[in-house]
């Protein structure tokens, strides 16, 4: 959980003691009378009075991209559960960040044909051709959201990953666009909310052990938009976890033993 | 089309002409030699250098919330379809605000009962005692997110539509989150892209005339986080479009004109 600020605490005591009519006013005389802080009009911008972010590219020129830096925190709070035979997207990037020795096996998957590192090719709305029961550990990050059938990809992890085995999910809240089907060969469908993805994993992964985490506030989310990096902020401000403000969704699911 | 800035040019021409590798490289020595402009590390933040938002509730209290700013442009520019039987969702406040007289009758639904303003209390997941055929328009804003079984819901506004009917829909691509179920009497679990909300409503409303479209920048998508209000920002920047940057996402929708049964 995090801090609440005095004023969070202040809000929800004017919720609970004044009715909405009288609440509705004073944000009625505040509008009028501009009793805002900072003043309405008053807000100063720094650099972030612009159009067009900082970085268009995330910020990976500027350093680690605020969104890694969560997926990141993450998986190292589960690096125990990389281990055995390992599944990851794309590349096996965190499977050695994370796994090391742990790790016996380890597959990457790709969408796409073509892909040198990739040992499985599929599309996992549809990919019969993938054994059940198969993996200690799936590295599943920032893919949920550009699935469109994201049901059907979660019922395929759920049916490859052994009793037992975990799924690592992250995938972003509060983001731009960054996929486009004639740009990156996919699309990108979904900014889940940690309810909807609590939801969505009961129904895929049934009798599973579901955990669900969000990260970030409002300063790294407007970093993360902007393409500023991790380095440009503080580790307070980093930690500091705004649960309205949902940046990286977070899931460690362990499929139940009896599959 | 928004106007493509000398960066994104230089950008798209760099992609075209420079090999992923070699590009990679780039990106590498920007970082080690830190090669950025503004430098990193030496963004000034202003008054946005705060964890928590200026205005923990939208901006009421600053002025008009950035959201309804784009809300209220897309249904003016679709006024002349606020017309005959309209639906609003909560209340009928835009059915006043823009359906200028037009509308014949207005009905107001409400997901829980108690509201003095519904005419109607439905879950449009399963919605069987409200009439097919019935709207010749719906306004359907901010409440796709909030609504877990989208696609039933869907299909619930396309049966009650009339043929020919349009549905004006607007929800959020990036936010906070608003609403908690246990605290709210609803939760929230979706932010939608343009390319969901297409491929949803194509499969939702069959051979309808869907218009698909998005409004924000990064600047106004940051603003709206931080509940800054409309009358903070220029109009320039609060018109400025980039696609990457779906603050709001807005669809109208006109029901095929002939349905599936044909009466005699």
């Amino acid at each position: 959980m995090s801090d609440s600020s005095v004023r969070d605490h202040a809000l929800r005591l004017v919720r609970l003691v004044l009715p909405s009519r009288l609440r509705s006013a004073i944000v009625r005389q505040q509008r009028v009378h501009r009793l805002q802080w900072p003043r309405a009009g008053a807000v100063d911008f720094g650099d972030l009075r612009r159009l067009t972010p900082i970085s268009p590219i995330f910020g990976i020129e500027r350093g680690l991209p605020v969104d890694r830096y969560y997926i990141e925190r993450f998986l190292r709070e589960f690096a125990h559960d990389v281990r055995g035979h390992c599944l990851e997207i794309g590349d096996r990037y965190y499977t050695e960040m994370f796994g090391g020795q742990k790790v016996e096996r380890s597959d990457v998957l790709h969408y796409l044909e073509g892909n040198p590192a990739a040992s499985i090719v599929a599309d996992l709305t549809s990919a019969a051709h993938i054994p059940s029961d198969s993996f200690d550990c799936i590295i599943f990050t920032q893919s949920l959201q550009v699935i469109y059938d994201f049901r059907a990809a979660l019922r395929t992890l759920h049916r490859i990953l052994r009793p037992d085995g975990v799924i690592l999910i992250t995938t972003h809240g509060i983001s731009k666009v960054a996929c486009l089907p004639e740009r990156e060969g996919w699309g990108e469908y979904w900014h889940f909310t940690s309810q909807s993805l609590k939801r969505i994993l009961a129904e895929t992964f049934p009798r599973s052990r579901v955990e669900v985490k969000v990260w970030g506030n409002v300063l790294a989310a407007t970093a993360f938009l902007h393409g500023i990096a991790t380095e440009e902020l503080t580790g307070a401000e980093l930690e500091y976890g705004d649960p309205e403000f949902e940046m990286i969704v977070t899931a460690r699911v362990q499929k139940a033993s009896n599959g | 089309m928004p106007p493509i800035s000398l960066r994104q040019r230089a950008i798209a021409l760099a992609k075209l002409l420079l090999p992923a590798r070699l590009r990679a490289a780039i990106v590498r020595q920007q970082r080690l030699h830190r090669l950025q402009w503004p430098r990193a590390g030496t963004v000034n933040f202003g008054a946005l250098r705060r964890v928590s938002p200026i205005s923990p509730i939208f901006g009421i209290d600053r002025g008009l919330p950035v959201d309804r700013y784009y809300i209220e442009q897309f249904l003016r520019k679709h006024a002349v379809d606020i017309t005959g039987r309209c639906l609003e969702l909560g209340d009928a406040y835009y059915i006043d605000k823009f359906g200028g007289g037009k509308p014949s009758r207005i009905d107001v639904l409400h997901y829980t009962a108690g509201s003095p303003d519904a005419t109607i209390i439905a879950d449009l997941t399963s919605a069987d005692h409200i009439p097919s055929d019935t709207f010749d328009c719906i306004i359907f804003t901010q409440s796709l997110q909030m609504i877990y079984d989208f696609t039933a819901a869907l299909r619930t506004l396309h049966r009650i539509l009339k043929p020919g009917g349009v549905v004006l829909l607007t929800t959020h691509g990036i936010s906070k989150i608003g609403r908690r179920l246990g605290r709210d009497d609803w939760g929230e679990y979706w932010h939608f892209t343009a390319q969901s909300i297409e491929r949803v409503l194509v499969e939702t409303f069959p051979n309808a005339l869907i218009e698909v479209g998005t409004r924000g920048n990064v600047l106004t998508a940051v603003s709206y986080l931080h509940g800054l209000a409309t009358e903070e920002l220029t109009d320039h920047e609060l018109n400025h479009l980039d696609p990457d940057y779906e603050v709001i996402v807005t669809a109208r929708v006109q029901k095929a004109p002939q349905s599936g049964i044909v009466r005699t």
